[in-house]
């Protein structure tokens, strides 16, 4: 611990207290992560042993890097990479409208993390802006990886509570207990819209009727038709029949026809049918890329 | 053999030479990198501390009962239960039985386990649960625990149990069981309408838990192993040409090898827990004794060393004194005195085992040196075939990573 020297407090993470810190030896600026260990307690939290186990094994460029666990008799610090900001406050930071090229970037990178972690056999299951983290290069990288579960095959029983509520798919909305990478996916295309939209969120539900009402109104309500065995959905309810309404231009129309297309893709009701990452990525939207990005590898 | 080794090497492949290390202490272990190689099972901590073999092994099982009698109770599923005796297992091959009573271990193991596999129990039950174990099998009247202090004490003790089990793992604790595989690999041979096959098979993978197999072998390797023993028990004839198993990168030799080393398990007699503890109590006492003596010396070096070294080796006498007044701590030693209390051999041994060596140990010499030690383990083994008996169930797999979080650890304390 005396390894560090603190600088300041950067936030309160889901169990614990973030600073910014500083390596004594090597002068690199990281983030600490407390989470305090009280002896009347249950032990250590397991969205912290969740995020431990498995950030640990997830080594990539555009995930946010776990370089050590510091384990003392009161707590426990969680040491980071450090980066300026989350995307939540670089929306706010934007004076005016996101540039476009910028968008594309940080939805490829957000892609490319997303499908490291699903060959990973890993969910991140809490995909929202301010999870997703920005340093000064323009990098992009996922953190909070408190929700994440290591999934196996064949897929088992998950809870139903995950996914903070605007990114949240229908299916899980309605409440589907085995779900898989699809769960990722369609935080990502809520994210690629507010992205698009320069930090405006795409579905602002307020619960769990107005959320479904929001993304039916704008893709139209599913029926067995569109998505076989909605209907036997455990919390699955009627509601009111929205018409697709093709809308897209008019929800994000900065966004060229390439993007809507892999939005349209991204934001498919039925999980079967939504894009995984690594084909998202193969999408012709981001065939004009800046290779930089595109050939950043880890 | 099997995939699991394969990943094994491509993981280390890319993730040693590509990039400089840093700094950090390294926690290097995969969800893959979990099988302890041959040298670990020759001699385990327990036993450098006096311990025999036979009072280990039967405390593995005793301890590993526990956690499945105490998970039946909780209500948890079998993967907590079959998580819980890996990380039992797993955890005694990095500390020893004379240090680190069982019982907490086996209440911390099995509290770890529902959370790991998200259906969290309290601490307050697992205690209640074990209280309940023991009586039943002392035979006393069965009497509710009392809220006193002594279990206040219980309580830490736990919470302290799960902070060194993720220590002690390098907070490795996903484990692949192999229970799936058997449900796959029966389906891929059409035998998944064959409840009795399956049954079987999983009843043979839930005992083999309390066996070492899981530290030797990959989960491919063992449900394989617990089929071919099915199959042969029930007289059930699988594909021979070729070779079923082979279907899964599953050698003949590998399995046999898993077949026996299950099948010893049925030959023990019954475990003796009031024997066990006396046994280990005593070794526990000589234990503390040595402590005491040696931290007395250590004190006594750190002062002539002060006397010594007026300026360079100044911080060197320093570290001393911080790891003699460790040295001094209760019973119950705090988390960062474990890597002071162990004698200079073992800390000799760990530190010249880099998980990358170990990892390299395995993979390349595993083949060459399994049937010769296998000679070797089959004698010992002969000799404590007194006949026994025993009925149960468990599961499963892995190791590797307690040494390297060991190494990770040393590196931390260095800071």
């Amino acid at each position: 611990m005396q390894k560090y020297e603190k600088l300041e407090k950067i936030g309160e993470g889901t169990y614990g207290t973030v600073f910014k810190a500083k390596n004594k030896e090597t002068h690199e600026i990281v983030a600490l992560k407390r989470v305090r260990l009280d002896d009347d307690d249950e032990g250590v939290p397991s969205s912290a042993l969740r995020e431990i186990c498995l950030l640990k094994e997830l080594k990539h460029k555009n995930i946010v890097r776990l370089y050590d666990v510091l384990h003392s008799e009161k707590k426990l610090t969680l040491v980071f990479e450090h980066c300026d900001q989350d995307l939540k406050k670089y929306f706010d930071s934007l004076n005016g409208e996101i540039d476009l090229d910028v968008v594309k970037s940080f939805m490829y990178q957000l892609l490319r993390g997303l499908a490291f972690c699903h060959s990973h056999n890993v969910l991140h299951r809490d995909l929202k802006p301010q999870n997703l983290l920005i340093n000064k290069n323009g990098e992009l990288k996922l953190a909070d990886f408190g929700l994440a579960r290591a999934f196996g095959i064949p897929v088992k029983c998950y809870s139903a509570e995950v996914v903070t509520l605007w990114y949240r798919p229908p299916d899980v909305l309605f409440g589907a207990k085995l779900y898989t990478t699809s769960i990722d996916m369609w935080s990502a295309g809520c994210i690629f819209a507010e992205l698009a939209n320069s930090g405006r969120p795409l579905f602002p539900g307020s619960d769990v009727d107005d959320q479904l009402k929001r993304i039916f109104k704008l893709l139209g309500t599913p029926n067995e038709d569109t998505w076989p065995g909605v209907t036997q959905l455990p919390d699955y309810k009627p509601l009111p029949v929205y018409q697709p309404s093709l809308g897209l231009a008019q929800v994000v129309p900065r966004l060229p026809a390439r993007g809507r297309d892999l939005l349209a893709r991204l934001l498919t009701c039925n999980p079967a049918l939504r894009m995984p990452a690594d084909d998202a990525m193969a999408h012709a939207y981001f065939h004009d890329l800046n290779p930089s990005v595109k050939n950043d590898r880890c | 053999m099997s995939t699991t080794t394969i990943q094994n090497q491509a993981k280390t492949g890319n993730a040693t030479p590509a990039k400089p290390q840093k700094n950090y202490g390294k926690i290097v272990l995969t969800l893959y990198n979990c099988l302890l190689p041959e040298s670990a099972f020759k001699e385990t901590p327990s036993q450098a501390d006096g311990l025999d073999i036979e009072t280990e092994t039967d405390l593995r099982i005793l301890g590993c009962e526990l956690i499945q009698t105490a998970g039946i109770l909780l209500k948890l599923p079998q993967v907590a239960m079959a998580t819980g005796q890996i990380y039992l297992q797993r955890f005694y091959y990095s500390k020893s039985f004379v240090r680190y009573p069982m019982e907490a271990m086996a209440m911390g193991s099995i509290y770890l386990a529902s959370k790991v596999e998200e259906k969290p129990c309290r601490i307050r039950d697992v205690i209640n649960v074990f209280h309940h174990i023991k009586q039943v099998r002392a035979q006393r009247t069965i009497t509710p625990l009392i809220v006193d202090q002594n279990y206040i004490e219980l309580k830490n003790q736990v919470i302290k149990a799960e902070r060194r089990i993720l220590k002690e793992l390098g907070f490795c604790v996903h484990v692949k069981h192999p229970h799936k595989l058997i449900v796959v690999y029966l389906q891929l041979l059409q035998y998944e309408k064959n409840r009795q096959l399956m049954q079987m098979s999983w009843n043979y993978m839930n005992d083999a838990l309390r066996t070492d197999v899981f530290m030797r072998f990959p989960p491919e390797t063992i449900a394989c192993a617990c089929i071919y023993l099915t199959a042969r028990k029930i007289g059930l004839p699988l594909p021979n040409s070729p070779h079923w198993f082979l279907l899964f990168k599953v050698t003949e030799e590998d399995i046999k090898e898993v077949c026996n080393r299950i099948l010893q398990l049925y030959k023990r007699a019954k475990v003796n827990p009031e024997e066990l503890d006396s046994k280990v109590d005593a070794l526990r006492k000589v234990y503390q004794a040595n402590k005491i003596a040696q931290s007395q010396k250590d004190q006594e070096l750190a002062k002539a060393n002060e006397k010594k070294a007026e300026s360079p080796a100044a911080s060197t006498s320093k570290d001393t004194r911080r790891d003699s007044k460790k040295e001094k701590s209760p019973k119950t030693p705090p988390l960062s005195s474990k890597y002071h209390s162990s004698s200079h051999k073992s800390k000799k041994d760990r530190r010249s085992r880099s998980p990358y060596d170990r990892k390299r140990e395995y993979s390349s010499k595993r083949h060459k040196s399994r049937s010769r030690d296998r000679d070797v383990d089959r004698s010992r083994e002969r000799r404590s075939d007194d006949k026994r008996s025993r009925g149960s169930s468990r599961k499963y797999d892995d190791y590797d990573r307690s040494k390297s979080s060991r190494d990770g650890r040393d590196d931390k304390r260095k800071h």
